[in-house]
């Protein structure tokens, strides 16, 4: 393993648990044993639909990804390795990088899957949907032979950055023969996918499960070892530890049961948990400062949000020590740009009282300096939690605050269309590579009314611009990083907007199944060569 | 609503019967129709002014930001049209069963409804059955031992459970039986990865039923209770006692069925209320039915699928009115309904 | 004289007394609220989940962020009660003003207000109050206004019938051929005497409202500024395996309000309608 997770304290407890009895922490012992039906589950609901071509977030991936397949995934080693591209080489000025595409591989309805699938899915479906954003310089893709694409850059475009398009969560090659000339967002094919991956999609029971049969045609010989996948959804989280208990769900991930009970299964010894397998999707908490409200024009008055706040203990006491106070927009487990040399905006009310005196808000004869509205997102019932602490936090230095914490619809309108809050606590999930995910909220075009999970802040700095317009096309790894820890430092002191805390994912699953957690975002991984231990 | 107590006629008899309940069902049936009516436009209007359409949700949870692809879902959805066309529009297609398309399931309403009906109409069946039995076997028991031990005893478990909220109820008992005695499990339907076995359903079923059926016990008790005392004073009562018949079998024959009349009556008013008590507690049971799809739809500004619910609701306590009138028929001949 | 009577009736009925004393205790608990807790009750000032009688300081314990449960079911009164009474008051406005004009008019005036009232008893009540708080948004008057919309039917019949009763009587006659306004008479002649029956329906329509609120709450629709009973019933629902107690609390003082609600309103029955008993 030469990712190093960052383990906090309580993470650490917890994996020693889980660690027990594997070997090297790769959750695998022994040969694969063939056969059987593995029962997962996930901490959340169950999609819209079993794929959804513009990613439409975690639930819809968990599913899908089982069935499509990427052109690339990234190993827990941080090496990328090809999954339906066999490789993938840059030209010289790093404009055009051609792709050669695996033989033998075939659809699930028996067709060959060839390099128009290939052409299809990249010119329709990656850059109208799935990973339109990491597209903006892309300028087309050809097929000069029957098993080579190439793919055409405006720019350089650093071979870090395209490998980690390729494997983006939902960047798949779908069946062009089922998707042309259709709508493919409503496409009926998305309730019943035809892809290539390790598994066949067999039945959707609405409100409880997919079930998932081996692909005897994969072009992986050997996998997937299980007969059968089901992916059940439980609606809520002491359900899915009865099951867990029961024995009748063998993993959950992303945080399947609430923090108390991961001790108390883990405890019985015949259940693991790990916070693995979230290295390329780490999600975070975080505050964001509506620059269209004036008393924020200075970055002093942001700061102060930040020293008003107690990381540690949102980290504590309202995820039980699954969380470690973050201070960079870019996450400690990113090895491959994080720098913990940033401005610090450490839990100081005094200074964040001083900061505020300084600006030109004392408090007044009601012992308010002004009031704001914080808008807490309802997608995840923490948040309103944090809402409630940081509210009493921000009051502590003198500032007013009306709390809401809409639902999930309500608070995408609010926070990303109607810019209708001044502080926001919201969520990301970012990949180790920055841009689009990470720097599409902090630059000027990343403001863009109505489209959610960007910048919603209204910051706008040229020199950000500049600075994320050269991580963009800077080719050389060494200069490249250089650049993203400039980035972080100005933004960690500009604070328009940064995490509270980096959130710890935890799986967990019975010790009877080998090879999880293996992927860094194992959510996403396609799960063929996953077994069952007698 | 229900039927109202015109005067004792002569008990009218066979085919007269039948032409007396099929001119009240078509009466009723006639009735319903502005009723449907108001409820669709009430319920349009009300979505009508929400903040936000359910055009910009969807777009948001696709990540959908091309305006060519948002102007093609918004004629697809018949957005660009003004509201009264689209209601008419709405009424036109309810006409033919046609209650829209849930992009969230990604089928029509009806179709999304209808999968999660099943579970709901298992829930609700057997709440109101464990609701009349315990009400009405607690009301008779009262009744007959009025101020007694027995009756204080019946009345005091019926105001409890008439004060109780029936989430708080459902929790407290998730807490005794399935926390600590491990007896009952937690919630769901089914065993995880089982085949839905009746038994396995049927142990699924027992505390949301307690939960959602207890309150409506503690109604029916009460109300069985004062409608039994208030019978037996009725003249017909004391003259069976008169001729000698024992207690017990006035109680059963005649007393009974005629104090059955106001139970039946709130049964078919309160059909609305299990059916919205039932979103409460499928979602403290993660009960499968139509209350989570409600519950999920609510908050994900789902429109098509909450106003088919509402309108289906609706549709159901109008039956249930119809059938409580019907029943009421078959109970009491003497009644003629207005 | 009549009001000592009324009195009187009413403490006959022993459940309605004990009903009425604990409600005044939970009046004055929202009352005082400020003076025993002058903190907000939604401050964190403690360990999280300690359980009652852990701490002395916190003798009902804390949630899951560590804010004091004592301090937020007194305050919880307030809101409760206020909830309570104004969804109370809104709905008897409401059907008041429809039953008095139905049962005062009579004829398609009538006909039109019942086809209403009817329409508003056919759509299932919660799942109304749901829609409304979230289209119209989580704030106490939204939620207020919702359960008033959905309990105003039982009083507008109510009404309806007691003016049906009245609006023929020789008093109202006489008021009538003396040239008073039909306002006038509604309002000053016929509603006084209507009122009673009112009442109750009313002191009744208190308990649903508290009931529906809490539900609302507790599904998480409610107004996080306020410490109301039902979501702390709804925060405490994940930690029922270690902490139920958060859970078990403001249900019981949920419980408690209704139940006592309840007794009154039997109490006032008995005392306003002493013909109406024991229905």
């Amino acid at each position: 393993m030469t990712i190093k997770v960052s383990r906090r304290v309580f993470g650490a407890g917890v994996l020693a648990v889980g660690v027990a009895g594997t070997s090297r922490g790769s959750f695998a012992q022994g040969t694969p044993r063939r056969g059987g039906t593995l029962v997962a589950t996930w901490g959340g609901g169950e999609p819209q639909a079993c794929y959804v071509p513009a990613g439409g977030g975690s639930s819809p991936t968990f599913s899908s990804s089982k069935l499509f397949e990427r052109l690339a995934r990234r190993r827990m080693d941080g090496v990328f390795e090809g999954v339906l591209a066999e490789s993938w080489k840059p030209s010289a000025d790093f404009k055009t990088y051609t792709v050669k595409i695996r033989k033998g591989v075939k659809f699930h309805d028996g067709k060959d899957m060839t390099v128009d699938d290939v052409v299809y899915s990249v010119s329709e479906i990656w850059k109208k949907y799935a990973v339109a954003s990491a597209l903006t310089d892309f300028a087309g893709i050809e097929s000069p032979d029957a098993d080579t694409v190439v793919f055409k850059y405006n720019n350089p475009t650093p071979e870090f950055f395209f490998a980690s398009t390729l494997c983006s969560p939902v960047a798949y090659i779908v069946p062009k023969h089922v998707y042309a000339g259709s709508d493919p967002v409503t496409n009926p094919a998305n309730n019943a996918p035809i892809a290539t991956g390790p598994w066949k999609f067999k039945e959707w029971v609405r409100g409880s499960h997919f079930e998932y049969v081996k692909n005897e045609n994969y072009w992986k010989k050997d996998e997937p070892y299980l007969d059968r996948l089901i992916i059940r959804y439980v609606r809520d989280p002491a359900g899915r530890a009865a099951a867990m208990e029961a024995g009748d769900i063998h993993i959950g991930v992303f945080n399947p049961v609430a923090p108390p009970d991961i001790k108390r299964l883990t405890g019985t010894g015949k259940f693991v948990a790990t916070p693995k397998g979230y290295e390329e999707a780490v999600w975070s908490t975080t505050l964001e400062c509506n620059m269209r409200n004036p008393v924020f024009a200075k970055r002093e008055v942001r700061q102060a949000m930040f020293h008003a706040v107690n990381r540690e203990f949102i980290a504590k006491t309202v995820y039980y020590g699954y969380a470690r106070p973050g201070t960079s927009p870019i996450y400690s487990p990113n090895k491959e740009f994080f720098t913990a040399d940033t401005f610090k905006t450490g839990f100081d009310p005094k200074k964040a009282a001083a900061l505020l005196d300084a600006a030109g808000f004392p408090k007044k004869a009601d012992g308010k300096r002004f009031t704001l509205n914080l808008l807490a997102a309802g997608w995840f019932q923490e948040n309103g939690k944090v809402g409630a602490y940081v509210k009493q936090a921000l009051e502590d230095v003198g500032v007013g605050i009306n709390l809401t914490v809409p639902d999930r619809p309500s608070s995408i309108k609010r926070i990303y269309t109607d810019y209708d809050f001044d502080l926001a606590i919201s969520n990301q999930a970012n990949p180790s590579e920055p841009v689009p995910s990470t720097t599409q909220y902090f630059t000027t075009d990343g403001i863009l009314k109505g489209v959610p999970f960007r910048n919603a802040s209204g910051y706008s700095n040229p020199d950000v611009d500049k600075l994320v317009a050269s991580i963009k096309i800077e080719t050389d790894p060494a200069k490249r990083k250089a650049l993203v820890v400039e980035f972080q430092k100005v933004i960690a002191q500009e604070a328009p907007l940064l995490p509270l805390v980096e959130l710890e994912s935890i799986t967990l699953a019975s010790t009877k199944v080998q090879n999880h957690s293996n992927d860094p975002n194992f959510l996403a991984a396609s799960w063929g060569d996953l077994w069952l231990a007698s | 609503m229900a039927g109202e107590l015109v005067s004792p006629t002569p008990a009218l008899r066979g085919s007269a019967r039948r032409t007396a309940a099929l001119r009240l069902l078509r009466r009723r049936l006639i009735q319903a129709v502005p009723l449907m009516l108001g409820v669709v436009i009430i319920n349009f209007c009300l979505i009508q002014m929400a903040p936000g359409s359910f055009l910009e949700l969807m777009t948001a949870e696709n990540q959908v930001s091309d305006p060519a692809t948002v102007a093609l879902l918004r004629k697809t959805y018949g957005l660009d049209d003004p509201v009264w066309m689209q209601l008419l529009k709405y009424i036109w297609a309810l006409l033919h069963f046609d209650f829209g398309f849930s992009y969230r399931q990604n089928m029509p309403v009806i179709q999304a409804i209808w999968i999660h009906l099943p579970a709901t109409v298992l829930l609700m069946v057997s709440s109101i059955a464990l609701a009349i039995s315990i009400g009405v076997a607690a009301g008779v028991v009262a009744s007959m031992k009025v101020r007694t031990f027995w009756d204080s005893l019946v009345s005091i478990a019926a105001m409890f459970f008439y004060a109780a909220p029936s989430f708080w109820l459902g929790i407290m008992m998730i807490v005794l039986f399935s926390v600590k005695l491990g007896w009952l499990p937690v919630g769901g339907m089914m065993k995880i990865g089982g085949n839905g076995g009746v038994l396995d359903i049927l142990h699924h079923l027992i505390l949301p039923t307690l939960a959602l059926g207890l309150f409506y016990a503690a109604i029916y008790t009460r109300v069985m209770r004062s409608s039994m005392l208030e019978v037996a004073q009725l003249d017909f009562v004391r003259t069976a006692r008169a001729k000698g018949l024992s207690r017990n079998k006035v109680t059963i024959h005649h007393v009974l069925r005629n104090a059955l009349l106001p139970v039946v009556t709130i049964l078919g008013v309160q059909m609305g209320t299990v059916l919205a008590g039932s979103v409460v507690i499928e979602s403290v049971f993660s009960w499968p039915g139509v209350g989570s799809l409600l519950f999920d739809s609510v908050s994900s500004r789902n429109y098509p699928v909450v106003l088919g619910i509402m309108v289906l609701g609706s549709l159901v306590v109008i039956a249930a009115n119809i059938a409580v009138d019907l029943i009421y028929m078959w109970l009491d001949p003497r009644i003629e309904i207005r | 004289m009549q009001r000592f009577e009324f009195v009187a009736r009413f403490a006959r009925n022993r459940g309605a007394l004990v009903g009425a004393c604990l409600i005044l205790f939970v009046a004055l608990m929202a009352v005082f609220a400020s003076v025993f807790f002058p903190t907000d009750p939604l401050r964190i000032v403690g360990l999280p989940e300690l359980w009652p009688g852990e701490d002395p300081e916190f003798p009902l314990g804390t949630d899951s962020l560590g804010r004091d449960i004592l301090s937020m079911i007194v305050h919880g009164a307030r809101a409760t009660l206020l909830i309570g009474l104004f969804a109370s008051a809104v709905a008897t406005i409401i059907g008041v003003g429809v039953g008095a004009t139905a049962g005062y008019f009579g004829g398609w005036v009538d006909e039109i207000a019942m086809r209403v009232a009817e329409l508003f008893q056919t759509i299932p009540n919660l799942i109304f109050v749901l829609t409304i708080v979230v289209i119209l948004g989580s704030t106490l008057t939204n939620i207020v206004i919702a359960i008033g919309i959905v309990s105003w039917t039982p009083i507008a019949r109510m009404t309806r019938a007691e003016f049906l009763s009245l609006r023929d009587r020789e008093f109202v006659q006489a008021c009538r051929s003396m040239g008073m306004s039909d306002l006038r008479i509604i309002v000053s002649e016929i509603l006084p005497n209507a009122l009673p029956p009112v009442i109750v329906l009313s002191s009744l329509v208190v308990a649903g409202a508290i009931l529906f609120e809490s539900a609302v709450s507790f599904l998480g629709l409610g107004d996080p500024n306020v410490a109301s009973w039902g979501r702390l019933v709804g925060d405490g629902r994940q930690l029922i395996r270690s902490s139920w107690y958060i859970c078990a609390i403001p249900g019981i003082a949920i419980m408690i309000t209704v139940l006592c609600l309840n007794l009154v309103g039997d109490g006032l029955n008995d005392a306003l309608n002493p013909k109406l008993r024991d229905r």
